[in-house]
């Protein structure tokens, strides 16, 4: 993450970008998300893979996402893809995300008051 | 752009000699990541070690990959009790249930059948059967031993498997044999014969369960090593 008040906004929401990428791509591997993250926000947001192995690693052991290797290159390729857990946990966590930043936003756009 | 054979060795002496990290899966899993940001890096005109610089720093450092190594054994055991778990508690439902009721019925006629006649049976009704299996066992597992020098690779992968059902069937005789030297099998059996044939059968399930999941942990690595 880029810098410090970026990297606390994302150390919550994480977890829900990897899922959210995931369910839209059928599987990517860890320096794929970064890109992508990276492409989506026009550089704006960048996760550091200090943060998103701990966050994917921690996804598969809670039997949200599954693993499948690779060899690309003569080299092995870890692919994560969601579980059907991971889908259904996706669509919970999104939808709680997007209340949790309607509610922010009312509180954020507060009008001062007369 | 491909890195070279010299560029390659660097970065695993990077991850293995330099930030001493140990676990094979989490350095393939790394490598991977390093060679691609690197040669990314490589293509809009940066140097190897400016590259190889920045990709370690977004880790962290060194105090960064061994806590990701620290993170990741601990998510590897929690994610291995988890699918322990999820594999017993196949065995109490459908289809699978069927097992448990199986195994539970032979454990509990056996126990029966050893409490209406056990005048019958000599005290060493538990031993020597436990004894022989283990002789057994421990045959097939030397045998194996043996034939193991002369396998293909291949065929040597397909035999941990059996290796490994080998070593469970090992310790269930293992513990038949010493419990029925220290512990009073014969007042267990006549007095407790409910209670003695649910643990008998919670321990075979507990085999099957370590069986199934080192087996299904086997083939996922094989099927790594032949993609």
């Amino acid at each position: 993450m880029n810098n410090p008040p970026n990297a606390q906004l994302l150390k919550g929401s994480l977890s829900v970008m990897i899922l959210r990428l995931l369910e839209d791509r059928e599987q990517m591997y860890g320096y794929e998300i970064t890109q992508k993250v990276k492409q989506l926000t026009a550089g704006e947001m960048a996760i550091t893979e200090g943060a998103l192995y701990p966050a994917l690693h921690k996804l598969e052991a809670d039997g949200l996402l599954t693993t499948e290797t690779q060899v690309v290159d003569g080299r092995a390729r870890k692919y994560y893809s969601l579980t059907k857990a991971g889908h259904t946990e996706a669509a919970t966590r999104l939808a709680d995300l997007s209340a949790f930043l309607q509610n922010l936003n009312a509180v954020l756009n507060l009008k001062p008051s007369l | 752009m491909n890195l070279t054979p010299d560029q390659l060795i660097t970065i695993d002496r990077h991850l293995r000699k330099e930030n001493w990290l140990l676990n094979e899966e989490l350095i393939a899993e790394l490598t991977d990541h390093y060679v691609t940001g690197i040669s990314d890096r490589m293509a809009q005109g940066q140097a190897f070690g400016e590259a190889l610089i920045e990709v370690y720093k977004g880790f962290g450092w060194r105090k960064g990959l061994l806590k990701m190594e620290e993170d990741f054994q601990n998510s590897q055991a929690r994610g291995n009790v988890r699918a322990i778990k999820t594999l017993f508690l196949n065995y109490f439902q459908l289809p699978c249930i069927g097992v448990t009721l199986l195994i539970f019925t032979v454990f509990y006629t056996l126990v029966l059948l050893y409490k209406v006649s056990s005048g019958h049976f000599s005290p060493d009704w538990l031993t020597y059967p436990a004894l022989l299996g283990m002789c057994v066992v421990y045959i097939l597992a030397f045998v194996h031993l043996i034939r193991n020098h002369t396998l293909t690779e291949k065929k040597k992968r397909i035999n941990q498997g059996l290796f490994m059902v080998v070593q469970g069937l090992s310790s269930l005789f293992s513990i038949g044999l010493f419990s029925s030297f220290f512990l009073p099998i014969t007042r267990l059996i006549t007095d407790f014969p409910l209670p003695l044939s649910v643990a008998l059968t919670l321990f075979v399930l507990f085999e099957l369960v370590i069986t199934e999941w080192l087996y299904s942990d086997l083939y996922t690595r094989k099927k790594t090593k032949t993609a």
